[in-house]
């Protein structure tokens, strides 16, 4: 159908699909251009256009804080994040074990959890253990939140794999753990960089958990982004959210060129 | 000699270990915290006594402050997951279904980049587009039909609509796997049976791509029943949706057996639900198949 776009059908489904991307594109576009606002109101269309808001957020030492902070948590929750999937996904995929589907469906499970649960349970567990207001504590909880999508990814991967060439690997002599590691592993790197992508990209935009864990000296970007457009009405919100934009964009792309990740998500 | 002996490896399951201790200590184990403390006494001042107690989940489902937002959850879960359902498919069905790759691409792109764009920065964007002075009052205001600006923000239309935004993707990437699966075969079956494309659509497309359907809904229904950061940036803290009393439980009044006996509610709702939507899935499927 989407094939032919002569039908009436087909027309009507493109014209759908064009208001549908205009309606989940558009309010990124209004951010991205009200970053360069002359004024500092947020009056759309603005006034006229500047860099000013730029040169203020680059030149703050408060953003300057928070940039470092949230791009060391992604740093420390991307490997952490990859390797967990990388285990779980192949494993869960290969290993054949009771209760098979339950565990899948508990390391799957903290995504079905209301985002409010899983911050005020940790808020109360990692007070017990001192882990508030910590780059730890926020470590481990932009790990959890970013593991079950990476699982997926690593899970998808997995399942199309053809044991017939670890099979080959082990019979010509090769251990386990080498097979592992030289011949299963190059395989699942799709999947791989999938979840380490899903890491980065979560961890840098966390606040739902993050909100209740953070503290006045692991203030992240999207906290203070945050903050700052319920309580500062300047565009420099909007300054951070282009930046923070344009982080994912280049993930995405460079990993579309490079895996075609359209096609395994 | 060397015999052939199996290498000392007790298989891949074993690999599953790590991941599973770690959801263990950082999910299991505070979730299950987080029930105890439900289940605690406090005091006036909001510290905690000793003891056992039902009277948290009692003030939540009596009193009107937090009853009253339960079912204004539901309803707003519901709306947004059935808005999200409408949308959802057009965008899948060109994903997956389309031969143009640069198509597929461009929509598959627009579409998860919500979700690779962190909810803050896509509320703010729809926080400028309903504001008093945003595009859509400027529109209405330029074309005479409005002579005030409208309150959007704090409608209930502008906090659906930016919620669904927020949770689209999750609809269509749920989608997309029962979509792609589609047997083309069937397609060109119904339409050699002299099927036109609605009645394709809707008796052959449409009932079997339930179990997409029922996934995503379990997924954006779910997550609608705790959301907070989206509703916090466009309506305010004083809306009456579950995930905001929450946050307000414990961001102002530091009651946390009451926030967290809410939250518990809010969960068991959407596993209510959950299991709700599976059910219908298992009968469809019996009639389609049966």
């Amino acid at each position: 159908m989407a094939d032919r776009p002569r039908t009436p059908g087909a027309w009507a489904l493109f014209a759908a699909v064009a208001l549908i991307l205009l309606f989940l594109v558009g309010p990124l576009v209004v951010v991205v251009v009200s970053s360069f606002s002359a004024t500092s109101s947020l009056a759309f269309p603005p006034e006229g256009y500047s860099l000013r808001w730029y040169e203020q957020v680059l030149t703050s030492r408060e953003w300057r804080v928070s940039f470092s902070l949230s791009f060391l948590l992604a740093a420390l929750a991307v490997p952490t994040v990859a390797v967990l999937s990388l285990l779980g996904g192949y494993g869960l995929v290969r290993g054949a074990f009771r209760g098979h589907g339950a565990i899948q469906a508990f390391l799957l499970s903290p995504l079905m959890v209301p985002e409010i649960m899983l911050g005020i349970g940790l808020l109360t567990y990692l007070q017990s253990w001192g882990l508030i207001n910590t780059i730890t504590g926020l470590w481990l909880a932009h790990s959890l939140v970013a593991l079950p999508f990476g699982l997926r990814a690593v899970i998808n991967v997995a399942t199309s794999l053809d044991p017939r060439v670890e099979a080959s690997a082990a019979s010509l002599g090769a251990g386990p753990v080498r097979v592992f590691l030289t011949v299963t592993v190059p395989q699942l790197l799709p999947g791989l960089v999938s979840a380490g992508v899903f890491a980065a990209v979560i961890s840098l935009g966390e606040v739902a958990v993050s909100t209740f864990i953070a503290g006045a000296n692991t203030t992240t970007v999207p906290l203070r982004v945050l903050s700052a457009a319920q309580f500062e009405l300047d565009p420099t919100a909007a300054v951070v959210s282009t930046l923070l934009m344009m982080i994912s964009a280049v993930v995405i792309l460079v990993l579309e060129r490079l895996l075609r990740v359209s096609d395994h998500l | 000699m060397r015999t052939a002996a199996p290498p000392r490896w007790p298989g891949p399951g074993i690999l599953v270990i790590p991941p599973l201790v770690f959801v263990v200590i950082m999910f299991a184990v505070p979730l299950v915290q987080l029930a105890q403390l439900s289940l605690r006494p406090s005091d006036a001042f909001n510290r905690l006594l000793d003891g056992f107690t039902t009277e948290n989940f009692r003030r939540v489902l009596s009193e009107p402050y937090f009853a009253d937002s339960i079912s204004y959850t539901v309803v707003n879960s519901a709306v947004v997951t059935l808005a999200c359902a409408v949308i959802a498919f057009p965008l899948s069905w060109v994903i997956t279904r389309t031969s143009r790759r640069w198509l597929k691409v461009l929509v598959f792109m627009v579409v998860i980049s919500p979700m690779l764009t962190s909810v803050v920065v896509r509320s703010y964007g729809w926080r400028i587009v309903l504001s008093s002075e945003g595009p859509v009052n400027s529109a209405l205001l330029g074309l005479g039909l409005v002579e005030q600006p409208l309150a959007l923000l704090t409608s209930r239309a502008g906090s659906v609509i930016s919620i669904v935004h927020v949770l689209l993707p999750f609809f269509v990437l749920m989608l997309n796997s029962t979509l792609k699966a589609l047997d083309e075969s069937v397609l060109r079956a119904a339409q050699a049976l002299g099927a036109g494309p609605i009645r394709r659509l809707m008796q052959v497309i449409l009932p079997l791509s339930v179990p997409g359907f029922v996934g995503g809904a379990i997924v954006v229904f779910s997550l609608s029943m705790g959301i907070y950061v989206t509703p916090l940036l466009i309506g305010g803290v004083n809306q009456p949706l579950g995930g905001l009393r929450v946050y307000t439980q414990v961001m102002t009044s530091f009651d946390y057996p009451t926030a967290a006996a809410l939250s518990f509610v809010l969960l068991a709702i959407s596993l209510i639900v959950a299991g709700l939507l599976s059910a219908v899935q298992l009968v469809g499927g019996k009639r389609i198949h049966g």
